[in-house]
């Protein structure tokens, strides 16, 4: 059998084929090493020709990707993106502002309850009260929920308008054991956080971090993509007793509130 | 009347667009490490081209 060798004709040849070769941190290295000459280049006397090329080469930063329907209602619209670090950034629209309030909670009810992950003892979207609302006109929220870690600290999301709570009272609405991330996640059958790693699941010895996204055992054990939500849609950091999933749902377990 | 031969027309438009998408390369985690490496490459080699042709017509 022919085996097919590569000359190593040239020095860029064995550059080449070393760092092909060198572990992850090794290529980091020699990465850094590389835009850190690049980012000192003097970019100014460039010719042309040069600069043309280089345009040729360098990517065009990408667009952020479009918003993908997650359902479309009559009166409301639910859309989602990939937001950072993978996270889902939301957008919903309520069509007509207060005026379609009601009709608005009752389309998302019955378009909440074809979702994959919808749990038996069901979940609500109602009006809270909220009379701020325009009249007549679409209102649309964009927001990226909140996450903390175990100590606390916001890991994505850092402005609290775009936090569970500023989501629903910009909404008028108020959720029953569920959220717009997970109305998204649902529609969509996402099964979004859902790790292969069976250590990242939460147990009864390690209950994990009160993280949205966190995924928990449920009651019979099996694992759950959950995206948690708290009581209220506020995540205040409290902890809800001994189980992982208390003051919170799981996809897969009936609902405790 | 002597006229003068307009330089590109957006060539400080280039540098500064060509400062983006480097700054672009340097952030993004879209781009693998391997594809970076050889993207930062392939630029430096055009600009010590560019600055060894400068030399030499100097």
């Amino acid at each position: 059998m022919k085996t097919e060798t590569k000359d190593l004709t040239t020095a860029v040849d064995a550059a080449e084929l070393l760092i092909g070769a060198l572990p992850t941190k090794g290529k980091v290295a020699v990465l850094e090493h590389l835009l850190k000459q690049l980012n000192a280049s003097d970019l100014s006397g460039l010719s042309v020709e040069a600069r043309r090329a280089l345009l040729q080469v360098l990517p065009e930063p990408t667009q952020r990707p479009k918003w993908q329907v997650a359902y479309d209602g009559e009166f409301s619209k639910l859309e989602v993106r990939p937001g950072i670090h993978g996270k889902r950034e939301v957008q919903f629209t309520l069509r007509g502002g207060l005026d379609n309030l009601e009709a608005a909670c009752t389309e998302i009810n019955v378009a909440m309850q074809r979702a994959s992950n919808y749990p038996k003892g069901g979940f609500l979207v109602y009006p809270s009260g909220n009379n701020d609302l325009p009249s007549g006109e679409d209102v649309t929220v964009t927001y990226t929920p909140v996450i903390r870690d175990s100590g606390g600290r916001v890991r994505f999301g850092t402005d609290s308008a775009q936090s569970h709570q500023g989501l629903l009272s910009s909404l008028g609405l108020a959720f029953v054991n569920n959220d717009l991330h997970r109305l998204a996640c649902g529609a969509l059958r996402v099964k979004e956080g859902f790790p292969k790693d069976p250590t990242q699941i939460g147990s009864s010895s390690d209950k994990g971090d009160l993280n949205e996204g966190r995924v928990v055992r449920t009651e019979n054990g099996s694992r759950s993509g959950a995206v948690r939500s708290y009581p209220g849609g506020v995540c205040d950091n409290v902890w809800y007793g001994d189980d992982a999933y208390d003051g919170s749902v799981v996809a897969g377990a009936a609902p405790r509130n | 009347m002597l006229v003068m031969t307009k330089e590109p027309k957006n060539s400080a438009e280039e540098i500064e667009e060509i400062k983006r998408r480097i700054d672009y390369l340097v952030r993004t985690d879209q781009i693998s490490v391997s594809d970076k490496i050889a993207i930062a490459k392939k630029a430096l080699e055009i600009i010590e081209k560019s600055e060894t042709e400068k030399e030499a017509v100097q």
